[in-house]
């Protein structure tokens, strides 16, 4: 049994087709990057592994671990071990980083049938993992996301990760918008966090970050298809000859 | 009844009751008020302030003001006293000695139920007692003062702290008698003085019972008073209440009220400033289901220069429900350099509720500052988006955001047995949340 199989994916987003047949399989442990430029259906791939309401599949299946996905809520799908890393971390005002990453621990271990967290034993969780990803004490006790730096936030995207203890973690342009010492700290972050258990999905449309979090395979993704696939090495090709060489018109696919 | 009928009704009645409501000093002022009264009517939708809150049930009601009611079980109330603090208990419209604790207080603070208060000769009383809330012009506040027995008397000598918050908590338990209650809280802070007052209603659950509250506070030069206010009356009451503040040079007044409870009501708070330098927050909002309809009305009038107002309103609304917010702004042709702002924001759980919001800005300086925004909307739904992904149930997300939208209310209240006294409201209404 494949840990994550996707099978020929169809999603549109306001009746327009924004995935047009997606294939993938990702067994337990690896580490797969997508790479593609932009508006080529990246974060829609995500939404619709994680639920997201106005992403609506088509066509095709999405099994994870045996589960059909596609019939699960989205809290359904986290307790289950999918966590997705927003592109664009949402801020929440009034409600502390704290409070709400507690209330998500404990639905997600009692989902999983684990014993909740007492307090202290959160915050004891919650100080090592900080402590991991250099999350200043203040950043946990500030409302969700409010008044971070676009770095904070990305690394907030992290220490919820490890926090919530995914088996499939999807990484959407974690590595956007960081600087050299902040994409340091995220990598490392995610490659503490890397097992034999654990499998990643890393969206990315620079090749940068994938110096510091290798993957296992590579697929670059165009206008909702993915059109090579293969090891780390396409990552390189990428870089030196660009997204032309698959045949993709940057500029008007970015526009499209 | 018709609604004259029933405010002949309700003059006849106090005829019965005159003698026997405390404070004999005050007859003469309770006839005017009932002449007042009499001659104005209950306010009609025709009167602009009163434009989106129809009286016309309650004009008809036969609300009975005399009854006198045997006090209920009044340990089953318990949970609504503040750890802590000062406090009158008032049980069907009358003080309860027994539930009613104050401990000892500083010197030049003093604590006490109205009835006590007015049977005493006390001149300071008399002058300060209907003067900060006229009569004239506020037919609600005129019967009011025809008919107040019980209250609070808070009275802070110059420089003088209170150290605990005191606390009224007016409680109905009347059985099948539709109680009319009329309460009256007076709280005079002197110069450079500190208070923090909590006022409670709570009803037991389904009674049908009416009460028309009023509140005076005078905040003096440099002194500062808190003001919360807790409305968990039973959902089948109808609650009219006016707090009217006035403030001296460089006083401040923050207050909080927030309406979970009658199935009308109506809040309305006025501050009239009357000394340079001074400042107000007024805060408050209410939660709602079923047919409930709650009014917040405010008026900051900002008579002389230099002087700031904030308000800040919440109202989330499920069912079909019913917000009014109208806030009022007074910048007087004198009140140069006024910095006020309003916000008022509106969560629709449903498609049937209703949220009416409406500015009224009088400008008559140049001089000034003045901002204001509403806005009305549905749960922010890539919000709700973000708390699932993370495997918080859509329910536990939605109480979430939405205590997180009325905790706004509170920003600038301290932590403290005051403040979790109302976000136990908040709490006790989520609880029932869909
Ligand atoms: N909410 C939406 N409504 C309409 N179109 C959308 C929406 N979200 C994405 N799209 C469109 O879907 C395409 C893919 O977008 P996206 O998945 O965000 O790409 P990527 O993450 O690869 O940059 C783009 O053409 C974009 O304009
Ligand atoms: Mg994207």
């Amino acid at each position: 049994m494949s840990f994550l199989s996707i099978k020929n994916l169809h999603a549109s987003v306001g009746g327009k087709e924004i995935l047009k047949g997606i294939n993938l399989e990702v067994g337990e442990g690896e580490v797969h990057a997508i790479m593609g430029p932009n508006g080529s259906g990246k974060s829609t791939l995500s939404y619709v592994l994680s639920g997201r309401e106005g992403y609506d599949v088509t066509e095709g299946e999405i099994v994870f671990k045996g589960q059909n996905v596609l019939e699960m809520e989205p809290h359904e799908r986290a307790g289950a071990g999918i966590y997705l890393a927003f592109q664009y971390p949402v801020e929440i005002p009034g409600v502390s980083n704290l409070t709400f990453l507690k209330t998500a621990v404990n639905a997600v271990r009692t989902a999983r049938g684990q014993e909740e967290l007492d307090a202290i034993n959160f915050l004891k969780f919650a100080r090592e993992q900080g402590n991991i990803l250099e999350m200043k004490d203040e950043l946990l006790k500030r409302p969700v996301n409010v008044g971070f730096s676009g770095g904070e936030k990305k690394r907030n995207e992290i220490f919820q990760m490890a926090m919530l203890e995914p088996s499939l973690a999807i990484l959407d342009e974690t590595d956007s918008g960081l600087d050299i010492d902040a994409l340091r700290i995220v990598s490392e972050g995610v490659n503490k966090l890397r097992s034999p258990e654990r499998s990643m999905v890393v969206i990315t449309h620079y090749q940068r970050l994938l110096d510091h979090i290798v993957p296992d395979f590579i697929h670059v993704l165009a206008d909702g298809r993915f059109v090579a696939s293969g090891g780390k090495e396409l990552a390189l090709e990428l870089e030196k000859e660009g997204y032309a060489k698959f045949g993709i018109d940057e500029g008007a696919s970015a526009a499209a | 009844m018709t609604t004259n009928e029933n405010t002949a009704r309700i003059v006849d009645s106090f005829e019965q009751a005159k003698n026997g409501l405390p404070g004999t000093w005050l007859v003469g002022a309770r006839e005017g008020a009932i002449h007042s009264f009499a001659a104005a009517g209950f306010p009609t939708q025709r009167v602009e302030s009163w434009k989106y809150t129809n009286l016309n049930r309650l004009a008809r009601g036969a609300f009975d003001p005399l009854a006198e009611i045997a006090a209920p079980d009044v340990n089953a109330w318990c949970d609504l006293f503040i750890d802590g603090c000062d406090r009158i208990v008032i049980v069907n419209g009358r003080v309860d000695p027994v539930h009613s604790t104050i401990g000892a207080l500083a010197d030049g603070v003093s604590v006490s139920a109205l009835s006590d208060a007015v049977e005493e000769i006390d001149p300071d009383l008399e002058k300060q007692l209907g003067q900060i809330a006229p009569d004239e012009g506020a037919p609600l506040v005129a019967l009011n003062t025809a008919f107040m027995r019980d209250g609070l008397v808070l009275r802070l000598a110059p420089g003088t702290v209170l150290e605990r918050p005191v606390q009224v908590v007016h409680i109905v338990d009347s059985g099948d008698t539709a109680l009319a209650l009329h309460p009256r809280t007076l709280v005079v802070a002197g110069d450079n003085s500190q208070a923090t007052v909590v006022e409670t209603f709570a009803g037991a659950e389904g009674a049908g019972y009416w009460t028309n509250a009023v509140t005076e506070i005078r905040v003096g030069k440099n002194a500062s008073v808190q003001h919360l206010k807790r409305q968990s009356e039973s959902v089948a009451a109808y609650h009219t209440a006016l707090t009217q503040v006035r403030l001296d040079r460089d006083a401040r007044f923050y207050s909080v009220a927030l309406t979970v409870g009658g199935i009308l009501s109506r809040n309305e708070v006025k501050v009239a400033f009357e000394g340079e330098g001074a400042e107000c927050k007024l805060a408050g909002g209410s939660l709602l289901r079923g047919r409930q309809h709650a009014d917040s009305t405010t008026e900051a009038d900002h008579r002389v220069p230099n002087t700031n107002s904030d308000q800040v309103f919440r109202n989330v609304l499920d069912d079909n429900s019913h917000s009014v917010f109208q806030g009022g702004v007074i910048v007087r042709k004198d009140a140069q350099k006024t910095d006020s702002s309003q916000s008022n924001r509106n969560l629709l759980l449903s498609s049937g509720a209703q949220a009416d919001t409406k500015p009224e800005l009088q400008i008559f300086a140049d001089d000034v500052k003045c901002a204001h925004g509403a806005t009305v909307g549905d749960l922010d739904k890539t919000s709700m988006f973000y708390l699932e992904s993370r495997g918080i149930p859509p329910k536990q997300a939605k109480a979430l955001l939405i205590e997180a939208f009325i905790g706004e209310i509170l920003e600038d209240v301290a932590e403290g047995s005051a403040r979790n006294h109302i976000e136990s409201a908040i709490a006790n209404w989520m609880v029932e949340a869909k």
